[in-house]
């Protein structure tokens, strides 16, 4: 057995999208903050559930660079994206 | 593309993007102006969407701007929701059941993004069994009532809505029926409470009225909320009826037994000649439907004579009972001394002689044979049930 993790947006999330940055709230505190530029990027490919590879894929394109040297940033991103509750890790075991 | 001529011609155009094909150019010596109008008009939403997809070119700086303001504007409608699903969660907790009506349920369920629909305030639908509760409720929650009910039972009788505000300014409006005046009075909260649906939120199933509902709320308030339709409300009247979900027959069947047809066929009227939007063929049979003399003069108090006390009178003409009719005039003439404190603590004008000319100014009319019940005589109060 082998298992793949995706990464998806939290449902707790409020958000929305202004040009290329997003602005993101949560519903049980005050406050609203801005994503990085990165971060809303990653956040709008996370439409739909994505694993870290498949999320590197679409940011090459977005950003014009290679996945060598984007996997690294995207590996803290999403450590972060997670650790502030926006983004939520799924381990399916196939 | 779009010949635009002027700021309005520019608005309305902005406000039916996407509904159509054709650039929008807006000169740019009107450009400042029409920001000023996108802002007022909270059309921010739709702006970004046309700039995003062309339709509106704008040059880098005007982009930018657009952005900025657009970005100060969905900030808002986020501490809206947050505070929102506050609420939610307490009136939850005490069993009390709250539809959300028109801003979140609009654009979390009819617009594509909910980024196109700002909105600046509440409105939070109660049945009125709940509506003491749910006004404690928001109490304890940090807001304050702006005016107290004219007199004790009022809300209940013939109120529509009254607005909390808490310490940020965050306004919400609790209602218990949909509009003010005589259509509020004729429609059927209830019936509309067991048409609902929800939309997903913040981890939270909240709950909206459904689509046909949503429908008729749009409908109302962009026909109703102000003399003349606000681009917005028509927008969410146009997003509304292209929804696939729309129950046209139970529409029609509301609209015809609730006496609603002028302001429906108004509504739709509107937004087909300000959005240049055709509307689904249901709407327009429902608008052809020939009015009744006391749909008209209903009408009217919203539109023409809403100024001078309009809805008050149209409220008491379409009460049922003389005893009813007479206890709405006296609460509004002789409300208690705590509302006159309140009305006189944000500035406007509070005696009981200015209240009662009101009242004396329709007698005093009829008397003269000016032209029935439904004629209206200037005077200060006469917001109909929001007093």
């Amino acid at each position: 057995m082998s298992s793949i993790v995706t990464f998806g947006r939290s449902q707790r999330v409020l958000w929305r999208r202004v040009g290329t940055e997003v602005l993101v709230a949560d519903p049980d505190a005050s406050g609203i903050s801005g994503l990085s530029a990165p971060a809303s990027a990653a956040w709008m490919s996370l439409e739909r559930p994505r694993t870290r590879d498949q999320l590197v894929d679409e940011l090459v394109g977005t950003f014009g660079v290679t996945a060598d040297e984007i996997a690294g940033h995207v590996e803290r991103l999403l450590d972060q994206l997670v650790e502030r509750g926006l983004v939520v890790p799924v381990i399916a075991v196939e | 593309m779009s010949d635009t001529g002027d700021v309005a011609t520019d608005l309305r155009l902005i406000a039916s993007a996407g509904l159509h094909d054709g650039t929008i150019r807006v000169a740019s010596e009107r450009w400042g102006r029409v920001l000023w109008g996108l802002k007022s008009n909270r059309l921010t939403g739709l702006a970004v969407a046309a700039y995003e997809t062309g339709q509106l070119p704008l040059d880098a700086p005007q982009g930018d701007v657009l952005l900025q303001h657009h970005r100060s504007v969905m900030a808002d409608a986020l501490r809206i929701e947050q505070r929102m699903l506050q609420l939610h969660d307490a009136f939850a907790t005490r069993g009390i059941r709250v539809i959300v009506l028109k801003g979140p349920s609009v654009a979390h369920t009819v617009y594509p993004d909910p980024a196109m629909r700002p909105f600046g305030d509440l409105d939070l639908l109660v049945s009125t069994t709940d509506w003491r509760a749910a006004c404690r409720t928001l109490r304890d929650y940090g807001f304050t009532r702006d005016l107290p009910e004219p007199r004790r039972g009022f809300d209940e009788r013939f109120g529509k809505a009254a607005t909390h505000s808490d310490e940020s300014g965050l306004q919400i409006d609790l209602h218990r029926t949909l509009v003010v005046g005589p259509f509020g009075l004729w429609l059927d909260p209830n019936e509309l409470l067991r048409h609902t649906d929800t939309f997903a939120l913040g981890g939270r199933s909240v709950a909206r009225l459904d689509a046909t509902g949503l429908l008729l709320n749009a409908v109302l308030h962009a026909g109703l909320g102000t003399s003349s339709p606000l681009l917005l409300p028509l927008r969410d009247v146009a997003e509304a009826a292209r929804s696939p979900e729309v129950d046209w027959d139970r529409l029609a069947a509301w609209t015809k037994r609730w006496n609603l047809s002028a302001a429906v066929g108004h509504a739709f009227a509107s937004t087909t000649r300000e959005l240049s939007f055709e509307l689904p063929m249901p709407a327009r049979e429902i608008s052809s439907v020939k009015l009744r003399p006391s749909e008209r003069r209903a009408m009217r108090a919203y539109t023409d004579r809403r100024r001078n006390g309009g809805v008050a009178l149209a409220t008491m003409a379409a009460i049922p009972g003389l005893r009813a009719k007479a206890t709405y005039v006296f609460d509004l003439a002789m409300p208690s001394r705590e509302f006159m404190h309140a009305r006189a603590a944000r500035g406007t004008h509070a005696s009981y002689v200015s209240r009662l000319r009101v009242p004396a100014g329709w007698i005093a009319r009829r008397s003269r044979g000016a032209g029935g019940g439904d004629r209206v005589v200037g005077g200060r109060g006469g917001r109909g049930g929001d007093a």
